[in-house]
């Protein structure tokens, strides 16, 4: 999975840290799936989704191993 | 994108797990109150758990000998029921991933320990070796080590 969650978190002006108090994660959860290594659940997708206002498909997209969106 | 944005795109880069509290007690560590509560109610069952132990080898001569046995026998278990039951506590506490690298690495914890019983099992049928139950806190510390190769693939 590709996402946009490092670009809009820095186009709200917010940490890692400020991000995983609001989402209620820890820092090193946002920091994993801002690195793509690890996708998050549906819950916790949704959830940033609805913090920043974006549908979710605008923020995840799915990369296969060939490495189309 | 401004400056301010551009600070915050680089600022947390360095988000990792803390390796130290991950080897020694399996867990992140006390800045998290779940882990805070976690590390000190083992810790005081640990402590507990010898007090008695000690405590009534050192008064055997004034306690009767049964009791004596049968709190030797008994609070090791009542010390980890209480500790496992915390452990529970704080996975329930942790978010998604915390909790998935906990999970997996019990999980990896397990499928070694598998063999390894066997091994032992087949070596103490074949050459009657006793062996002592007390081994099986060698899995902790395995834990431990699993946890740590888990959150090094996470950060």
């Amino acid at each position: 999975m590709k996402n946009e969650l490092r670009v809009l978190r820095a186009r709200h002006g917010l940490s890692q840290a400020e991000l995983a108090e609001k989402l209620g994660v820890s820092r090193q959860t946002i920091n994993a799936i801002e690195t793509g290594r690890y996708d998050p659940s549906l819950p916790l997708a949704f959830k940033i989704a609805a913090l920043f206002r974006h549908p979710i498909e605008e923020i995840f997209s799915f990369e296969d191993g060939a490495g189309s969106a | 994108m401004d400056n301010n944005s551009t600070k915050h795109l680089t600022a947390n880069q360095d988000s990792h797990w803390p390796s130290l509290w991950i080897l020694l007690y399996g867990n992140y560590g006390p800045r998290s109150p779940e882990g805070r509560r976690m590390i000190i109610r083992s810790s005081l069952a640990l402590v507990a758990m010898l007090i008695c132990v000690l405590s009534s080898a050192l008064l055997h001569s004034v306690i009767p000998k049964r009791i004596v046995r049968l709190i030797l026998a008994i609070t090791p278990s009542v010390a980890f029921t209480f500790i496992v039951w915390e452990f529970r506590r704080y996975l329930s506490a942790l978010d998604e991933l915390a909790r998935r690298m906990q999970l997996e690495a019990a999980a990896w914890t397990y499928l070694c320990a598998l063999p390894a019983a066997m091994l032992l099992g087949g070596l103490g049928f074949v050459y009657h070796w006793h062996v002592n139950w007390y081994w099986f806190l060698a899995l902790e510390p395995m834990r431990a080590i699993w946890l740590y190769f888990v959150s090094r693939r996470y950060q």
